[in-house]
């Protein structure tokens, strides 16, 4: 019997492509800001995720490093700290379908932005994750004066946001909370989309 | 006197002061995820308090690598193997990289890196090998039917660049959102890193940290 009868074997995000500001390219400290689409069982200490990082530059002569990334944390968590992250390509300024979903063929979750692999988990999960699965959706941001992706007249949306089921068939999510809430600088909103499901924007402000 | 006090609040405003902000939504595992056994699988509420402990403790001082042109150590090569990742090696010494007169030297190289993953101005890559690699995880899906066997066109196939390792460097650690997660400090987790850096262009190509 399979250790997964939920519903949630994935998740999948069209993520509107910002680039944030970050508090500083050239202040000797490593800075990012992310925006991403996760599977995660019901444990702190897993994930798989895919987005895109922008992470600034400690050298002013060279310019900023903004690219996929994609997250997993290995099966040995939580006795070790372990985690593996690819950081490629660019993400341009446009909108990408992001996915991190358990492929039934293989029984690995794939970490996707549109047709392309960014990685792939390398182990079966299902040996150390619990069975109940859900999404997250978000952006994050590591120091108080950098920015998370979007401002106040161009919004970063989230929107066609699906969980994928065991066969890899898609379905919109019918709720969601904020799992964290804003501030006076970080904001979001969270609503009914047109074209169906649900859509969440985030932004900064003021820059 | 006040050239001075703008001087010092310049430097203030352009210092990072570390506090992880998200911003995210997430679905109700008890409500989305059918009749999936959550009476033996939740997590004691202690945990996240963990991970949170674990990124602030994360970012300890990096070493600093010599940046020899060498060859990747086999433990490197045997532990990206597992993440996809075959390489052959071109040029292992100084002398076999002159011959091939590329563009970028490995100290270039090692600039594009660090300036695209945010790395230290004193971190240095341990190694730099010029090889052609092969990314068996990273590439486009050709098989569109998730029910099928995935087969990955590599965007790296069996290309040459620079390979630079780093034995520890700073990598973004980013994970869940949880609620009790406040401001918790640097968000980054000392990994071992390679990074595969076009040698004739400079573009970055790639890294993987582990």
């Amino acid at each position: 019997m399979s250790a997964y009868r939920g519903a949630v074997y994935g998740v999948q995000a069209n993520i509107e492509t910002n680039d944030p500001a970050l508090c500083s390219p050239s202040g000797g400290s490593p800075s990012f800001s992310t925006a991403w689409a996760m599977v995660t069982p019901d444990q702190p200490y897993h994930w798989a995720q895919s987005g895109y990082v922008d992470v600034g530059a400690v050298n002013s002569t060279f310019t900023h490093g903004f690219h996929y990334m994609s997250q997993y944390t290995q099966s040995c968590r939580p006795t070790c700290s372990g985690v593996t992250t690819v950081i490629t390509g660019s993400p341009g300024t446009t909108v990408h379908t992001y996915s991190s979903a358990l492929r039934p063929s293989d029984n690995r979750i794939h970490m996707t932005v549109g047709s392309t692999n960014l990685d792939t988990v390398n182990y079966d999960v299902r040996n150390y994750w619990a069975s109940a699965w859900g999404g997250q959706f978000g952006g994050e941001t590591m120091h108080t004066e950098s920015d998370v992706p979007g401002t106040s007249s161009d919004h970063t949306t989230f929107g066609h946001i699906y969980k994928v089921a065991s066969d890899g068939s898609l379905d919109f999510f019918s709720n969601l909370a904020f799992a964290e809430t804003g501030s006076t600088r970080y904001h979001h909103n969270l609503g009914n989309a047109d074209s169906g499901g649900l859509f969440v924007d985030i932004w900064t402000n003021p820059l | 006197m006040k050239k001075s006090n703008r001087a010092t609040i310049a430097a203030i405003a352009v210092a990072c002061i570390a506090g992880l902000t998200t911003i995210s939504v997430a679905d109700a595992h008890s409500s989305e995820i059918g009749n999936a056994d959550l009476s033996t699988e939740t997590p004691a509420p202690s945990s996240s308090a963990n991970v949170d402990a674990e990124k602030s403790a994360s970012s300890t001082p990096v070493t600093q690598g010599k940046l020899e042109t060498t060859s990747v150590p086999d433990q490197v090569i045997e532990a990206v193997s597992d993440h996809g990742i075959s390489m052959t090696p071109v040029a292992t010494t100084d002398e076999q990289v002159a011959e091939l007169k590329v563009a970028i030297s490995a100290k270039a190289a090692d600039e594009v890196a660090r300036s695209n993953l945010g790395f230290p101005a004193d971190l240095v890559a341990d190694t730099a090998t010029l090889a052609t690699v092969t990314t068996a995880n990273y590439g486009t899906e050709l098989e569109a039917d998730p029910t099928k066997p995935s087969r990955i066109d590599p965007a790296i196939d069996k290309r040459l660049t620079w390979v630079l390792t780093y034995a520890s460097a700073p990598m973004p650690l980013l994970g869940k959102a949880a609620l009790e997660r406040t401001d918790d400090g640097p968000s980054t987790i000392d990994s071992q890193v390679l990074v595969l850096v076009d040698p004739s262009s400079g573009d970055f190509l790639y890294s993987i940290g582990y």
